[in-house]
């Protein structure tokens, strides 16, 4: 399958990253160095202002499209083979999104924590701790909202500086 | 005889525990003299029995050479003995203490968050829980924290009505963990301002039933009891003070609990009106009068009157069954972990739990319980965590470790297996060892071949000098080379190669058994650069290890002494227990008491430096005493010959 990278203008996409097959990156998307986006058979769309920070691996084995919606932030080491991620989620550092899953809004995949294979988040749903223990948050999205625009416009301005970028394709 | 084998491992008896086993008055063979001629297997234990130590600087007292009967089973066994780095080392007693024979007493109380030093007089008011500002989560125990609602950009300082908030006062900040996301508004929780929120979840806390129902009843029975100290005649045990604590027997039994449904029957309120007064909070009443008493102290009216509970709360464990019975989501109902933190009353249902204040900790000093010596004392400082004090036997005593053993024994043929000595101490130490003729539960003939041997100083440059060489007496008989080949005739007995034919007999030991002969060799080749050189040394190297077998130690470097011994089951077991009798100087320092506590970590730069010479020609320095100690090897499976 030939490379197929688009990258849109404002997406900071690392050059020291692994991107092979059909990848769409949004724009003001972060993608630190040491990610790996790997469409195997189907696309992966990573949509706007999305955080993918060092060792992350968005991995696509399926024919299905793999759609990573918007502010999303995937910490650390942290893995999707899912269906689609839908917006302001978080992964936690070494969380891991299991293949055929679909993710749905303000959902929180905790540190080491995992979804089942083909499973389904709803909006709001918090998977923690060692049994994988599911709660629904009831926390303010605004005041994360802000501290995530935050966050991300740093990442935004600090990348460039030390890092060599991938020039925008699209 | 339990079926499993474990692996090998050498554990330390703690001669508290004599007084519960039945004790096995064994006299043990001694070595004899204090010469480093190799003994013949024969020599060793066929030794008449003597009780006196070699050198007799102190005589060891009697329970040290009285055996306790080693446990058949081996769960037992481990219960009783323990690893070296579980063990405390008296140094006024000169024994082992284990955990179960010393004494602890709390010296400081501290949040575990953080970290402030809670003076323990304050302790309990705060109900042994931190009155700052650390909650943990009542879902997973995680600690929370502060945040400021962003909502509303600026707060008004009172009466401020936002469009979204009902409430007269808006209160911006609350509690959220950043595990689980929980926040403390799901419990309709938050607050006017940042910082003494314990402060202000007090004020809440006071006003429920629960809490009130406590202050209640503890200042009925602070008032009770001050009333019955001041009068003789109404002792506790009076029948007059068991009678006024009737009262009190049924709303006890039912329990205090408010709000958990099976005892939430506070309802015990018969008539009020014998004891108005006692409905009244404590504390507005216990500084004024205590009960009022008759000058005798008899038949007082108010005294008779039973405890009158404030709150007549009514059974809920119908409403709570129902919403139970109409549950869907198992995330609903809490754990039995989060029930148990919820101190007042432990809901069943998770939305209804409120964040904890976080428990304290608490540092403790250990007392030897025999002579109230400290043991270990801890830095009063929270954030520190070195120790004053710490006596632990790691510090003092000899570490036996398993070097070469074969994979199993067979009965009735001898193995050898090495037993490594490491020396803490900064003085060179002589160690004897003995093995008892008889005891209950024998089950190999066991033969040590350097029963008296010495082990280096310890250095803290040991620890980077491979193969660093502390043999003294060595040095001096290292130019008679005429002596090796009489000594290798000797050798073949106690050769390398005998070592290792056991284990290739035994397929699949691991090759990689000790480090003596390889060390010798590491050594010569990072050693000097001429070749000339290195022969010469490998040669000067390979005699001194002959010899050293040639006396049934191993190897010796640094501060670490390896002997042969030689072991022959009796009897077919999964787990080969020999009792091993340890007897080794033990250094004092000549300082003062204080100082003399943590004198193994702030020794002298210059003592590290002494070898073994140079140590044993200053006794003036220190004083040295015996110790002694029993340990209990598990050498692995002995099996019958099956062929």
């Amino acid at each position: 399958m030939t490379d197929q990278i688009a990258i849109a203008t404002g997406a900071i996409v690392c050059a020291d990253t692994i991107i092979h097959g059909q990848v769409t990156i949004g724009t003001g998307t972060v993608v630190h160095p040491q990610c790996r986006i790997l469409a195997e058979k189907g696309p992966i769309v990573i949509g706007q202002n999305n955080i993918l920070a060092e060792c992350v691996t968005i991995i696509n084995t399926s024919e299905e499209p793999l759609v990573i919606h918007n502010y999303n932030t995937f910490e650390v080491g942290s893995t999707c083979a899912g269906r689609s991620v839908g917006n302001h989620n978080v992964v936690e550092a070494r969380g891991r999104i299991l293949s055929g899953t679909v993710v749905g809004n303000h959902c929180v995949v905790g540190p080491m924590c995992a979804t089942a294979e083909n499973d389904t988040l709803e909006d709001h749903t918090v998977v923690f701790g060692e049994t994988m223990n599911r709660r629904t948050q009831t926390s303010n999205p605004k005041a994360q909202f802000a501290l995530y625009a935050k966050h991300l416009k740093y990442l935004q301005d600090l990348l460039p500086r030390y890092n060599h970028l991938r020039k925008a394709t699209a | 005889m339990s079926t499993t084998s474990l692996p090998p491992f050498v554990q330390y008896h703690c001669p508290c525990q004599v007084a519960e086993l039945t004790e096995c008055t064994t006299t043990l063979p001694t070595p004899d003299g204090t010469d480093q001629v190799p003994h013949a297997p024969e020599d060793t234990l066929a030794e008449p029995a003597q009780t006196e130590m070699p050198q007799g600087t102190t005589t060891p007292t009697t329970d040290e050479t009285t055996l306790p009967i080693p446990p058949q089973d081996i769960d037992t066994l481990r219960h009783r003995t323990q690893p070296l780095c579980n063990l405390y080392f008296c140094d006024d007693c000169l024994q082992l203490r284990c955990g179960r024979c010393v004494s602890e007493e709390i010296t400081g109380y501290y949040c575990p968050n953080c970290l402030f030093e809670v003076p323990s007089a304050s302790v309990k008011a705060e109900k042994n829980q931190c009155a700052r500002n650390c909650f943990e989560c009542p879902t997973c125990f995680h600690c929370l924290s502060v945040v400021e609602d962003a909502d509303v950009p600026s707060r008004p300082a009172s009466g401020g009505r936002d469009d979204g908030t009902e409430n007269s006062s808006y209160k911006p900040f609350y509690l959220q963990c950043s595990y689980c996301r929980w926040n403390s508004r799901e419990v309709d929780l938050s607050f006017e301002k940042p910082t003494g929120l314990a402060n202000q979840l007090q004020k809440l806390e006071r006003t429920q039933a629960g809490q009130q129902e406590f202050d209640n009843l503890r200042g009925h029975l602070e008032s009770l009891l001050r009333s019955t100290q001041g009068n003789p005649g109404l002792g506790m045990g009076s029948p007059h003070a068991s009678s006024l604590l009737s009262g009190l027997r049924h709303p006890l039994s039912l329990g205090l609990k408010v709000g958990s449904p099976a005892s939430s029957t506070l309802g015990y309120s018969p008539a009020r009106s014998t004891s108005s007064g006692m409905a009244s909070p404590f504390s507005t009443r216990s500084d004024k009068s205590p009960l009022p008493l008759s000058p005798t102290g008899h038949g007082d009216s108010k005294l008779e009157g039973d405890y009158q509970a404030l709150h007549c709360q009514p059974s809920q464990d119908e409403a709570t069954t129902g919403i139970l019975m109409g549950l869907e989501d198992q995330g609903q109902i809490s754990t039995l972990a989060q029930r148990s933190r919820q101190l007042n009353t432990p809901p069943y249902l998770a939305k209804e739990h409120w964040p904890q204040r976080i428990s304290l900790r608490s540092k403790r000093a250990k007392r030897c319980r025999a002579c109230r010596h400290i043991l270990i004392k801890p830095e009063q400082k929270a954030q520190v965590t070195r120790f004053k004090i710490k006596l632990i036997a790691m510090n003092f005593v000899p570490n036996i470790t398993i070097v070469r053993n074969p994979m199993y024994y067979v009965v009735n043929h001898p193995f050898k297996f090495v037993l490594r000595f490491t020396n803490p101490q900064y003085h060179a130490t002589q160690v004897s060892l003995a093995i008892p003729d008889h005891y209950p539960g024998r089950t190999a003939d066991v033969t040590i071949l350097a029963p008296i041997f010495k082990i280096g100083a310890y250095n803290d440059i040991w620890e980077y000098e491979l193969g660093a060489d502390s043999d003294a007496d060595d040095d001096k008989s290292e130019d008679d080379d005429q002596g090796s080949d009489e000594l290798d005739d000797a050798l073949d007995d106690v050769d390398l190669d005998s070592l290792g034919i056991h284990a290739a007999n035994n397929q699949g030991t691991t090759p990689d058994y000790g480090d003596g002969p390889q060390l010798v060799s590491l050594t010569i080749l990072g050693g000097s650069g001429s070749n000339a050189i290195g022969s010469a040394e490998r040669l000067k190297q390979q005699r001194r290890q002959r010899r050293l077998l040639s006396q049934g130690i191993y190897s010796r470097r640094g501060n670490e002494t390896a002997i042969v011994c030689e072991a022959t089951p009796l009897q077919a077991t999964s787990t080969l227990i020999l009792p091993l009798h340890v007897t080794f100087n033990y250094f004092i320092e000549g300082l003062s008491d204080d100082e003399l506590s943590d004198a193994p970590e702030s020794q002298k730069p210059g003592q590290g430096e002494h070898d073994l010479a140079s140590s044993a020609k200053e006794p003036q320095v220190t004083d040295q005493q015996e110790c002694s100690f029993w340990v209990y090897i598990n050498l692995g499976e002995a099996r019958a010959l099956t062929s």
